[in-house]
């Protein structure tokens, strides 16, 4: 019962640290990618808008 | 010179009569090279009828390129017929036989539980107990499941929210959830690689295939109603090592195609990742439907199985019938069983 609680406490703070992390260096944002000089091709642009 | 142009001179009324006779196919053909008109007429340039729209365009073309002065050299490439391959398999292929995979699962193993029941303990709890996982290895176990566990369902939300999710809860709703199973997704994989590599130190030695496994799977691990009702394995089964080997190689694959997706075309190119994807998704459903196995036979499956990882000690008679070469190892006894038993 010790283990899980503290297992599972350990996972959400070591996620959220990592969400925290990802939000402050910007990953998973398309700023992130754009001044990276990253573009996605017209046609995966395409679908993903689409929601294909 | 001038005798050729005297007969010109004389046969061009004829050829403006011709032509006031003639349909009006010059006017037509400038018709049709307008880029505009997509009206399904022939254009020698593309050998073929003009697209009536960009599915059309596509579909004709397996592979269309051109040059640009962008930064981005993929932007020359207007269409890939891998493109379409790989729509197909992320539209169909793998949406489908993912489902079936983890659906068809899960509905044998509820229809095994229907049929055997749970794997009984033959000889009764004892009341004596062994440590079998330390406080270190349960807490580990328990962060990586946890992230595991996360980690699929927002996987499964992201495949396939738009076909049951959002007709549910509608668009709106839908876009949050899926935005934020997107980022749950990305950071709970820290905390999953950690405690499958910290797995791995601690437990690798002990899941190395020996001889002895292979006669577990032969005897079904002595779960069969009606085979036989023991089988020798050390502190972890062929079973276990199955799930042990699934979760390092499994979880190597899809951090690297994971981490290609993450950061799109930093190392990949337009196939590298399609690749990513398919074999990212396809990987993912295998071992969500492998984990839905371990769950099954760590719970529900087997009379006294979670007491290993939920207290760390497990009954003396339970670790005799189903780790009894561990058990040897332990007592420090010889461990002839494991020739032929």
């Amino acid at each position: 019962m010790k283990a899980f609680l503290l297992g599972t406490c350990i996972a959400l703070v070591l996620g959220v640290g990592t969400a925290i992390l990802y939000d402050f260096v910007g990953i998973g944002t398309a700023e992130f990618y754009a001044t990276e000089g990253v573009r996605l091709p017209e046609t995966i642009e395409d679908m993903a808008l689409s929601g294909e | 010179m001038v005798a050729i142009s005297n007969v010109a001179r004389m046969l061009s009324p004829l050829f403006v009569v011709g032509m006031l006779l003639l349909p009006p196919q010059p006017a037509a053909a400038q018709e049709e090279a307008n880029p505009n008109d997509r009206t399904g007429v022939v254009n020698d340039a593309f050998r073929g009828p003009i697209a009536t729209d960009n599915s059309d365009l596509i579909r004709d073309r397996w592979h269309v390129e051109g040059v640009v002065n962008l930064p981005d050299e993929k932007a020359g490439v207007l269409v890939q017929s891998e493109g379409r391959v790989w729509r197909r398999w992320h539209n169909e292929e793998i949406v489908n036989w993912g489902a079936w995979t983890i659906l068809g699962f899960t509905l044998l193993l509820f229809l095994f539980v229907v049929y055997r029941g749970r794997i009984p303990l033959r000889s009764g709890f004892s009341g004596r107990t062994i440590l079998r996982f330390n406080g270190f290895e349960r807490t580990n176990h328990w962060m990586t499941a946890g992230s595991f566990i996360l980690v699929a369902l927002t996987g499964l939300i992201i495949l396939y929210g738009q076909l049951v999710l959002k007709p549910l809860i509608g668009a709106e709703a839908y876009s949050t959830v899926a935005l934020w199973s997107a980022y749950i997704h990305m950071a709970f994989v820290v905390p999953f690689v950690i405690g499958a590599v910290v797995m791995a130190v601690m437990w690798t030695r002990r899941n190395i295939p020996r001889a002895v496994d292979w006669q577990w799977l032969k005897r079904g691990g002595g779960f069969l109603p009606h085979g036989p009702h023991r089988a020798s394995a050390y502190k972890f089964n062929a079973g276990q090592k199955l799930i042990f080997w699934s979760v390092i190689l499994g979880g190597l694959v899809l951090l690297a195609s994971g981490l290609s997706l993450m950061f799109p075309f930093f190392w990949l190119g337009v196939n590298g990742m399609q690749w990513a994807q398919v074999i990212h998704a396809a990987a993912g459903l295998l071992m969500t439907a492998i984990i839905i196995g371990h769950i099954w036979i760590g719970t529900i499956g087997m009379v006294g199985a979670i007491d290993a990882m939920w207290g760390g000690q497990v009954d003396r008679n339970w670790a005799e019938e189903h780790h009894d070469l561990w058990v040897d190892e332990l007592e420090g006894r010889a461990s002839p069983k494991e020739a032929g038993r």
